[in-house]
């Protein structure tokens, strides 16, 4: 270290916490250390692995008391209740009532600063349902068709939490067909994807194209580019209600290509009005199609990146049995054999590695601009991603070198010691009473690993960590106060930058 | 709202935010750094083969009105029907005309920059150029054309980074390929590649006093120092950041101060582009720089004269404009290069704006250009001459690159553009 670059005040606040230097490395060869997937022989019994794996998948982070409960019910009764979220003990109590949630959409966008109001209260309730909810899976499903339906903010704060709370939430357990009619009502996709600008006279492809391409049949799902044109006509007339800013969907007869229309091979007699669109939109729901796209990227997300034939072959023929229901089909991808062989192979995105980070350490922040800067440069603010494919899924796009350095930087910032942190630095942590008393160097260092990953340390890892907290010290070395206070939240976030986090 | 698709959105900008929480004290970044220790890890000069060019290769995301951008006023009417709202003004008309290239073609005048680049013989114009499969979809064209294969969907890496793996060099440096943005471009795909957001950034964090061990404990943790190396995606990344540490540290980030009187604009592209140039300046061995630019997806009220476009184009030529001049002599060995994934339609749509089309233009800029031209045939707007309503392609988008890749950056093999056969154009000159 360069004695040059000291702080000139010897007691650390944030301001030199955040401080940035180029540290020289002691440059050790250390012989140990942990598997790339971060799988190690670290729980109890493999029932306690199985459970940790099934948590880590269904949730944004295994709690201590998560893994309690599931030792007591198993699995298959843990996600009955998880596809019940409406019976989950305080799920509707979890996070504070907003009053603006409530209000409706046209007042909504007459209110002053609307859409700064609006994005504060996106970014809030996404952070602190997937934090704090209850219902960990349900609001796991809620993401994944919000990057599916992906409708970005910008310029559409209002629509965007219109579209969340009205279509996204109340359907994302039911029908598929239920979820793609609603959305391709809602002022947010119309507006986004430009539907409410498509005419008879000169129709807008934007919403027929992805709408096909993105939301059900896949780019390979078998249409033509005279269907895209034909689905185009078809919707023709499905635009917004902007004058009464009322239910925000408006048919206009008066823009509607009335003609004769034959879209994915359907034949469309002249003057069906609206229910072009609605026989065009069912068709696509039911296409064989996409029952295989929609459980494919389900496995994708929620099983492996690259998910096993055998899995997405058994799903939709869950799809097919029931209709498009999802519950179902998450039933069978999440008690399947290829979940459960899947250990440690889906990296965690950064909104996942985020969250799951306040999640574990239970840190808030007090300064909401602190926590969207963090986002930003870990690169996936909610509802941030401009084109309409939403952000990317597979490691390969995660895994790059500027990701990885702003989630070891961020581990360090949501860790900071409570004891060294005050609200005025934007963020609180009550991590040292989360940790609890540790009277030795190892003892802290196994009560971090519980609290922040449920399971021991391999032996190697163990040990390196031991050594930072002790500067080389053995296990047994006595943790004094002043020690604690100047090695937990470096420690903490140590674990949290590590691959086991990063890995589930 | 689909021209902000491609785009990231403005108020996430991380240099607005930190401009507002380093004004509530929150963070605190020193604009200078003090520290300049030469770098902990050298790596192997370049010097040892032969000269080869930097690739700036710059994607314009979300397809780019090219008729909106090279205007082929001398089509006259089949260009001016079929846009009422949204053609450029022949030039010599007034306010707003393009400015001519000569034989019945023009820049639309917020390409002004590139206009001059273009007359001082360093920017060449490819038009009725892309990539040769029919999709019309974003993400398939994106796809095939970073690939650099098209129609294909078994392959899994990108024609610059089968150049990176082909090219016989021995530059180890951790910042010999960048792509600039927190995801790596498609085109970069299996080649070790540096996604690069920020050099001012680009450090460890943490307790003042802990980051020596807190740096050698990551080491630990995503066995960076393995031998042999590890071959996990988290760990080969640990040590590509932990070697960017050292390698940027000698670097005055946000003190950079560009040459020339060059004037960047203020925006996430410039401001990735001066990083490029800070990079070459700094003579650390990079060798490719992609960087994106989106915002091209105008299927309503593009804007094209006096409008959403015509300011974003201002902005891009301005920044790439500012680049060159920054550069200054060192564009001698330096070629950038610009696409996008597919033209848009001839004729607008009913919102003035217009829908996912097929050829569009190129532009290669650098001392090895030979500039001042336009290169392939033109299919014009005649009706029959069109590619279902768009314009046609008529120059392969390979032919460019692998004329690029062979003459500017002194590589021939095949591997980069597989199953293809390249004619040069006579774009590039050879290396010397």
């Amino acid at each position: 270290m360069n004695a040059t670059e000291s702080p000139a005040s010897p007691p650390f606040s944030r301001r030199e916490f955040i401080k940035s230097t180029g540290a020289f490395a002691l440059l050790l060869r250390l012989g140990t250390s942990v598997a790339p997937g971060g799988a190690s022989a670290a729980f109890a019994s493999p029932k306690d692995a199985a459970n940790y794996h099934f948590l880590n998948r269904i949730s944004w982070g295994v709690r201590p008391r998560d893994m309690g409960h599931i030792a007591q019910i198993g699995i298959s009764a843990y996600l009955e209740e998880q596809l019940t979220p409406g019976t989950l003990p305080g799920f509707k109590d979890f996070i504070a009532p907003t009053s603006i949630l409530r209000v409706p959409r046209a007042r909504l966008l007459r209110m002053k600063d609307a859409s700064e109001v609006a994005y504060k209260v996106l970014m809030r309730t996404f952070v602190g349902r997937a934090t704090s909810s209850p219902a960990q899976l349900y609001e796991r499903v809620v993401e994944f068709w919000s990057d599916h339906f992906n409708v970005a903010s910008e310029e559409l704060e209002v629509d965007v939490l219109d579209f969340q709370r009205a279509v996204i939430r109340p359907l994302a357990l039911g029908k598929f067909r239920d979820l793609l009619l609603a959305i391709a009502k809602h002022p947010a996709m119309l507006q986004y994807l430009d539907n409410y600008l498509n005419v008879a006279e000169h129709p807008n492809e934007n919403y027929a194209r992805e709408v096909m391409e993105l939301h059900t049949l896949g780019v390979d799902g078998g249409y033509t580019e005279r269907d895209v044109k034909e689905v185009a006509r078809a919707l023709t007339g499905w635009t917004t209600d902007y004058e009464f800013w009322g239910e925000g969907f408006h048919f206009d007869p008066e823009t509607h290509d009335d003609g004769a229309k034959s879209p994915l091979g359907l034949s469309l007699a002249p003057g069906g009005g609206m229910n072009d669109g609605i026989a065009v939109l069912i068709a696509l729901a039911n296409h064989p199609s996409t029952a295989r796209f929609i459980c494919r990227k389900l496995a994708a997300r929620f099983v492996s990146d690259i998910p096993a034939p055998s899995l997405v072959d058994r799903m939709v023929a869950t799809w097919t049995a029931n209709d498009g229901a999802i519950k179902p089909v998450l039933r069978t991808m999440f008690l399947s054999t290829e979940f459960a062989a899947s250990v440690g192979v889906k990296l965690r995105k950064p909104l996942d590695f985020f969250v799951g980070a306040l999640r574990m350490t239970g840190t808030k922040f007090s300064n909401f601009w602190y926590q969207d800067y963090l986002l930003s440069k870990l690169g996936q603010v909610p509802y941030g991603w401009g084109p309409p494919n939403g952000y990317p899924e597979p490691a390969t796009a995660w895994g790059n070198a500027n990701g990885l350095l702003e989630r070891w930087n961020t581990a360090q910032v949501v860790t900071d010691d409570a004891l060294t942190a005050g609200p005025a630095d934007g963020l609180n942590t009550p991590l040292n009473a989360r940790i609890g008393p540790a009277a030795t160097a190892g003892e802290l260092v196994d009560r971090c690993a519980r609290q922040l990953l449920s399971q021991k340390l391999d032996a190697g890892v163990r040990g390196e960590l031991i050594g930072f907290v002790t500067n080389g010290g053995p296990a047994t070395t006595r943790l004094t106060r002043d020690l604690r206070e100047e090695k937990l939240g470096t420690l903490c976030g140590l674990l949290l930058a590590s691959p086991l986090f990063q890995w589930r | 709202m689909s021209r902000s698709l491609f785009k990231v959105p403005s108020r996430f900008h991380s240099r607005y935010l930190r401009t507002r929480l380093e004004t509530q004290g929150i963070i605190n970044v020193p604009t200078i750094r003090t520290r300049k220790a030469a770098p902990r890890l050298a790596f192997a000069p370049v010097g040892s083969g032969p000269v080869r060019d930097v690739l700036v290769c710059v994607f314009q995301r979300g397809g780019m009105d090219g008729l909106s951008a090279f205007i082929p006023y001398g089509d006259g009417a089949n260009y001016y029907d079929a846009r009422p709202d949204i053609a450029v003004k022949a030039p010599g008309s007034g306010d707003g005309s393009a400015l001519d290239l000569s034989g019945g073609f023009g820049l639309h005048p917020s390409l002004a920059p590139f206009k001059a680049l273009y007359d001082a013989g360093q920017l060449a114009v490819i038009r009725a150029t892309g990539g040769v499969d029919p999709t019309r979809s974003h993400f398939d064209a994106m796809r095939y054309m970073e690939q650099g294969v098209p129609s294909d969907k078994t392959v899994s890496s990108g024609w610059i980074a089968r150049h990176l793996q082909s090219v016989a060099t021995q530059n180890t440096s951790p910042l010999r390929a960048v792509g600039f943005g927190s995801l790596v471009q498609a085109s970069l795909r299996g080649a070790s590649a540096l996604a690069l957001e920020s050099i001012a950034d680009f450090h460890l964090n943490g307790r003042y006093d802990e980051l020596a061990a807190l740096r050698s404990q990551l080491e630990s943790l995503y066995q960076v120092n393995a031998s042999p190396a590890s071959g996990g995606l988290l760990d080969q990344q640990a040590k590509l950041v932990l070697e960017t540490i050292d390698m940027l540290q000698t670097l005055e980030g946000t003190a950079y101060v560009p040459e020339n009187g060059a004037l960047y604009p203020d925006d996430d592209f410039a401001a990735q582009l001066k990083q490029a140039a800070q990079l070459i300046k700094a003579n650390v061995g990079l060798e490719i720089a992609c960087l994106d630019v989106g915002g091209w997806d105008t299927h309503e009220t593009q804007g094209t004269n006096g409008g959403y476009f015509s300011d974003h184009l201002a902005t891009f030529a301005n920044s790439i404009g500012a680049f060159c001049a920054d550069l200054g002599n060192a564009m001698s060995n330096v070629t950038v290069v610009t696409m996008s994934e597919f033209g848009r339609r001839v004729e607008q749509n009913g919102s003035a704006g217009t829908d996912h089309g097929h050829g569009n233009v190129m532009f290669a800029m650098g001392g090895g250009v030979n500039g001042g031209q336009m290169y392939g045939p033109w299919p014009t707007l005649a009706p029959e001459a069109l590619n279902d309503g768009d314009v046609d392609i008529r120059t392969d988008q390979r032919h460019v690159l692998a004329e690029l890749v062979s003459r500017r950056l002194v590589n021939s093999d095949a591997s980069v553009f597989p199953n293809f056969t390249a004619q040069p154009l006579g774009i590039f000159r050879p290396q010397t």
